[in-house]
């Protein structure tokens, strides 16, 4: 090391991410990889955002689902994903799989829907009925033990699905979303941590968490079956 | 039996058997033989594997949500829209019609707030929040439907969940009975639906569909606070 140097920190330069190697495809569209598909659709091909729009709204729409769990709100944002698609078409290089660049969008979105809702006050308050206007954070439904009415009401409703969101409810937002894009996404621990910009190992950590606070709801509804 | 031994006092972590568990499940890659070993011969951690898998499964076997035609079609609308925009660009015009656009939207916004919210949400009755929706429902009007028509449609909705929750705030009970307790859940998680429709509405002022869900859900919250009230005499 050159003399007076010694002092001197060195900062760790962030590595360039590697470009995937994506070879034109060849057929019809519909038989094209998606990284071939997003650069087709980066110069401005309108057929290859179709096919991409066909093959991957189901998947955003049902992570955008579990993770505000409602359908309305989960078909505005899924648009909103792909809209970003178009808007950063021309930008798109394949660092990584399509799905996580994807996902890490439709994260963003996700985020950023969970943002204002923490911002925005409760429309209707049930606080009042148990005389606990003092106490902001009294939830009265947490303090309800009759947890086997609500297992049942969800049954009535014919609806597994519901079941499954009643016991998503229960995780803090980073387990709901790591354990949402395992299990229901088929996302690798490896693209999760890229989507999310976590270590691997705190994603394993988070979905081992989640499936733990989850089970003993999971079991619950279970016994209905 | 000091093999057994063992691989009994040597339990894998967490992470592992969640890994075993999943790969039971999912049938994704084969089955790891030295925790199979260990699993026939610990029951603590066979029967730690089996509830994991059990949850997995169950998770797994909730239906997915089919994509409904009209979705597709408003996806790829929208995106033929912005690209067509970018094609041509913000010119310093267009840059500058865009705020008139924005200023005209925000006027709109504090007119129909002021008929449709302000006494709305003035309700003393329940602890009702006003500072968020001052900016947050812009004059929308759907395909068909004039702007006049679709502000009247909101100030009826929103007049009509103000009685209702006027009058169920009026009824205590320190037992309410499930079905109430149920119906009591939808409206507070309502509350959230009303919350994001609202905001969905904001980041597209010009959306006819943000506008209809937000008619549509103050409506389903109208109809929950209704049969609240209609079980009065319970709760």
């Amino acid at each position: 090391m050159a003399e007076g140097f010694e002092n001197v920190v060195q900062l760790k330069a962030k590595p360039e991410p590697t470009l995937r190697v994506v070879e034109r495809g060849e057929g019809p569209l519909s038989e094209w990889t998606d990284e071939a598909l997003m650069l087709e659709h980066g110069q401005g091909s309108e057929d290859a955002y179709t096919v991409l729009v066909h093959r991957h709204q189901r998947g955003v729409l049902n992570y955008t689902y579990r993770m505000v769990q409602n359908r309305h709100i989960a078909e505005e944002l899924t648009q909103e994903v792909f809209l970003a698609l178009v808007k950063n078409g021309a930008r798109y290089r394949p660092t990584a799989k399509f799905t996580t660049y994807l996902y890490t969008i439709a994260s963003n979105i996700v985020s950023k829907e969970w943002a204002r809702r923490k911002r925005r006050p409760k429309f209707f308050s049930l606080s009042s009925w148990w005389n606990h206007e003092d106490d902001e954070s009294f939830n009265p439904l947490d303090h309800v033990g009759d947890e086997k009415a609500n297992v049942l009401a969800a049954f009535q409703r014919g609806e597994i699905s519901e079941a499954v969101n009643e016991a998503l409810r229960h995780l803090p937002e980073h387990q709901r979303e790591t354990f949402v894009l395992r299990r229901f996404q088929d996302l690798s621990y490896e693209e999760i941590s890229k989507v999310l910009e976590v270590p691997v190992g705190t994603i394993k950590s988070r979905i081992v968490r989640a499936e733990r606070a989850l089970r003993p709801y999971l079991e619950r509804y279970r016994e209905y079956i | 039996m000091a093999l057994v031994a063992l691989k009994i006092r040597n339990h894998p972590g967490k992470q592992a058997l969640l890994a075993y568990a999943e790969n039971l499940v999912d049938q994704r890659a084969p089955i790891d033989r030295s925790m199979a070993a260990h699993l026939s011969a610990c029951s603590q951690c066979k029967a730690e594997v089996q509830a994991i898998q059990a949850s997995l499964s169950f998770a797994s076997s909730a239906p997915e949500l089919e994509p409904a035609a009209d979705m597709t079609a408003s996806i790829l609308m929208a995106g033929k829209s912005a690209r067509s925009e970018m094609r041509r660009g913000a010119t310093p015009l267009r840059v500058v019609f865009k705020v008139v656009q924005v200023g005209a939207c925000a006027a709109a916004m504090l007119v129909v707030t002021g008929l449709a919210f302000s006494a709305f949400l003035g309700s003393t009755d329940v602890e009702v929040a006003t500072p968020a929706f001052d900016r947050s429902v812009p004059v929308v009007a759907r395909q068909g439907t004039s702007p006049e028509a679709m502000r009247q449609a909101t100030v009826n909705v929103a007049a009509e969940v103000r009685t209702l929750s006027a009058a169920v705030a009026g009824v205590h009970s320190a037992t309410p009975t499930p079905e109430a307790l149920e119906e009591m859940r939808v409206v507070q998680s309502r509350d959230a639906d009303i919350a994001a429709a609202m905001s969905a509405l904001e980041r597209n002022p010009n959306s006819a569909r943000a506008a209809h869900v937000v008619q549509a859900t103050l409506k389903q919250q109208a109809e929950s606070l209704r049969n609240i009230y209609v079980e009065g005499g319970s709760l």
